[in-house]
Parts: structure tokens; sequence; C-alpha cells
């Protein structure tokens, strides 16, 4: 379940896949379904947070290497 | 019997002698006695010997006119005065008085025959010396670099022994000499004697001392002849500590000047000799100073200018290599940053591409777009294994939850 606690990066992905194959599949209900796609709305969203947040620290660190 | 008074013999005698002998003869004799009076006139005993005897044996007279000549002359040529021990050849006119007998009158001396007299007899000695395997002893020793400790033979009261010290002590550099007097009788036939004790005093204590000297003269040319004395030669020659001479006399070098280690014409040129020694020792060492010096101050130029070659080099090729550091580090960064970029990149593409998916399955949206979700017993239709009639079924549209109950199940057309 999402929130429950806080995944890695790489669990948010496997997460992601994981649901993505499930609305594939279309298994379970209607409710389920919107859950899950809520959660990998959710997910992606966390993901590019993260990955904006890694790029400016890398962005900054190569500037402090240049300068 | 004739008799005959004393004067009347002398009388005869002289007579004879006056008849019989020529004006003059040309005489060659030993002086064993010379003393002049206050009228200058010069009185001597002549003799002949065969060594040690006496063979004959006169009386001699130079009236002090002539005696003023010959002497004067005698010097000039021989450089000494007639004086006693000298062999002679002069001219004299035999005269008998009949009070004081019979007496030599010496008009002329041969001053050349005293010389080559002499020659020969320093000839005879320095032979002895020779055969002795003495001659050169003196000269084979080493002078001393720098000669300080002097044992002087001279007499205290010698104007020469006062000119020697009085240069030694005011030389204008300041060199010190210890200066021991070994005091001598310098002239006379005392003197070789004197000369041979304080040789031997000197000895008795040759480590108190660097250098002999022998030193003499100022005033009027002296008598020489002890220092042509075979025994002081003979001391001299063999003597353990190097011998100056400084005789002071013009004339030819005595036996003892060719013994000794150095000779020198006069006290003055002595002290000198060791003023400008110590000088040259001093030149050298002030030389030897600017030499070292020159060189070590090359030394340090030349090591200070290959250090600051060195400095340069390392300074040029750690720059080099920190340059070079440098743009590996950056190929590096750059790398990083590349690999790193794309590995975000890949990741937003993957995460695009799932969003895009998600769009494309979200029954929310496929709904809003005017279809339908139907379910059976809480499953998509589609996934349903059976469907039978009369069972219930659950359709959402956009606005509406509609339960229905299944009438009829038929196959569709696809």
């Amino acid at each position: 379940m999402p929130n429950k606690k806080k995944l890695s990066y790489k669990e948010s992905i496997k997460r992601l896949s994981t649901i993505l194959e499930k609305l594939e599949n279309q298994e379970g209900d209607i409710d389920e379904l919107m859950k899950d796609v809520e959660e990998a709305t959710t997910i992606i969203k966390q993901c590019r947070e993260k990955l904006r947040g890694t790029e400016e620290q890398l962005s900054s660190k190569f500037d402090e290497i240049d300068n | 019997m004739e008799t005959y008074s004393l004067l009347e013999l002398n009388h005869k005698i002289k007579t004879v002698l006056d008849d019989n002998l020529d004006s003059s003869y040309w005489v060659v004799a030993e002086i064993a006695e010379l003393r002049t009076n206050y009228k200058g006139h010069c009185y001597l005993e002549l003799v002949d010997k065969d060594e040690d005897q006496v063979l004959a044996k006169n009386r001699a007279t130079i009236w002090a006119y002539t005696f003023r000549g010959i002497n004067a002359w005698f010097l000039k040529i021989t450089g000494s005065e007639l004086a006693q021990g000298m062999k002679v050849l002069c001219k004299v006119k035999v005269t008998f008085h009949e009070v004081y007998g019979m007496s030599l009158n010496i008009t002329d001396v041969d001053p050349k025959f005293t010389l080559g007299e002499r020659a020969a007899k320093k000839q005879e000695i320095l032979q002895h010396l020779e055969e002795d395997g003495v001659i050169n002893m003196n000269k084979e020793i080493p002078l001393p670099i720098v000669p300080q400790k002097i044992a002087i033979i001279s007499s205290e009261t010698a104007a020469g022994y006062q000119d020697f010290m009085s240069q030694l002590q005011s030389n204008q550099f300041g060199y010190m000499f210890h200066t021991t007097l070994f005091n001598s009788v310098m002239q006379g036939n005392q003197a070789p004697e004197s000369i041979i004790t304080a040789l031997h005093r000197i000895h008795a204590s040759s480590k108190d001392f660097d250098l002999t000297v022998i030193i003499r003269g100022g005033g009027a040319q002296l008598d020489l002849e002890c220092f042509d004395n075979y025994e002081v030669a003979l001391h001299t020659a063999q003597f353990p500590i190097p011998v100056l001479t400084g005789i002071g006399h013009e004339r030819d070098e005595t036996i003892t000047d060719l013994v000794a280690n150095t000779a020198l014409k006069t006290p003055t040129a002595v002290a000198e000799f060791l003023i400008s020694g110590m000088y040259s020792f001093e030149e050298k060492l002030v030389a030897a100073q600017k030499t070292l010096s020159d060189k070590s101050r090359g030394f340090i130029q030349s090591a200070s200018e290959k250090l600051n070659f060195y400095n340069h080099n390392i300074q040029k090729a750690s720059e080099n290599l920190i340059k070079e550091y440098n743009y590996s580090l950056n190929d590096l960064k750059n790398k990083i940053e590349f690999i790193t970029k794309n590995i975000i990149k890949k990741e937003l593409d993957f995460l695009n591409s799932s969003e895009k998916l998600l769009s494309s399955m979200n029954p929310k949206k496929v709904i809003e777009r005017g279809y339908t979700y139907t379910e059976i017993n809480g499953q998509n239709i589609n996934k349903a294994d059976q469907i039978n009639k009369g069972s219930q079924i659950r359709t959402i549209s956009k606005k509406l939850d509609i339960i229905s109950t299944i009438d009829k199940v038929e196959k569709n057309a696809k």
C-alpha cells in the first residue's frame, strides 16, 4: 500500500511496474483499479520529484567541481 | 889580541851588512805580532814557520807614513787590514842599529800575495770539509716555512746586531720574532772558540729554535779570518738547525758563508730575508684564502643556479602534471555527468511512458470519454469465466452506477 512506508526509488519502480502489469491485465474490480491508478500516479510524481532533486543536487555538485 | 868596543863591533856589523846586502828584498813571512804606537808607526814580528816550529824570526817596522798607505791599499784589495797570523809578501830593507840591533824596514806589501795565500788556504779548508762529507749538510736541512724562534750568535754591542734587531722589531707587518742572543766574540783570535761555544749552547736547547743566525758587521771592514776557520766551518756545516749568515762584508764569501744554509751580505739583509719569508708565507695564505673564498662562492653560485633550475623544472613539471590531472578529472566529471544525466533521462522517460500508459488505461478516463465499465461478481466482465442468464452485472457510466440482471447471453460477432 502506498505511503505505508517510504519506498526506495528502486522499490517504487518495481511497485509501478507491478501496478502497470495489473492494469494491463485488467485484474480486480473498478475500485481497486482506481486505487491502483491513484497509487501509480503518486509513485510517478514522487519518482519524478526524486529524479529532479537528484538532478539538481548533481548539477550543484558538478558546478562545485567547476568552480 | 885586538879588542873592540860594542859600538865598534856594531859599526862593523852595520858596515858588513850595508856593503853586502841589496838595498831591498821581497820576503815571504807570517806576521806573528803587530802593533802600532801613538805616532802611527807599526811594529811587527815576522816569522817563518814549519807547522808550529819557528824557523826564523825578525823584528820589522813600517813607519807611520808608509804604513797608512800600505794598510789602506791592503785593506782595499784584501778586505782586511794587516793583522797577526797573515802570511805576507813584503819588500824589506835590512837595517842595523847600534843600539836596537837588526830590524827589517818594510817599504811595501803585496796584497795580491796575501789574497792568493788566503784563497789557497781557503781552498784547502774547503777540500778538507768536502772530504769530511759535511760541506752541504746544513744546506740540506729545509728552512722552516715560518721561522720565528731565532738563536743569534753575535756580539751584544755590535752595530750589526743592533741593526738586525731593530729591523726585525720594527717590521711594517708587525710579525713577531722570538730572539735569543748567544753572546760571542766576533773577531780576533778568540772568535772561533767563542762562536763554537755559542753553537754548542744553542745545540743544547735546539728544540727551542727554528734557526740560527750568525751576524756581525757594521762600521769598518774588520778581520774575517775567524769565519774562514776550519773548526767554525765544520761546526756550522754539521749544525742540526739551519744557519743563516750575515757577516757584513763585500769581498768573497767566507767558508762559514759557503757551508751555512743561507748566506746573506749583512745582518739587515738577514732580517729582511726573515721578514720577506714571513710576508711571502702570509701572501700565500691570503691567496689561498682568496682562492678558497672564490671557489666556494663559485661553488655556491653554481649550486644555487642548479637549484633554481631544478626548482623551475619541478614547478613546470608539477604544473603540467596538475594540468594533465585536471584534464583527466574534468573528463571524468563530464563522463559522470553524462552518465548520471543519461540515467536520470532514462528514468524520466520510463516515468513518462508509464504515465502515458497509466493514462490510457485509467478506467476513470475511459468512462469519462463515454465508455462504460461492466463487472460481474466484482470482476471485469471480460475476465469472467462464465456468464449466466439471471446473474447480476454492474455497469459504471460517467454519471451512473447501474445494476442489471442478465436476460440473454450471446456471443458477439468478434
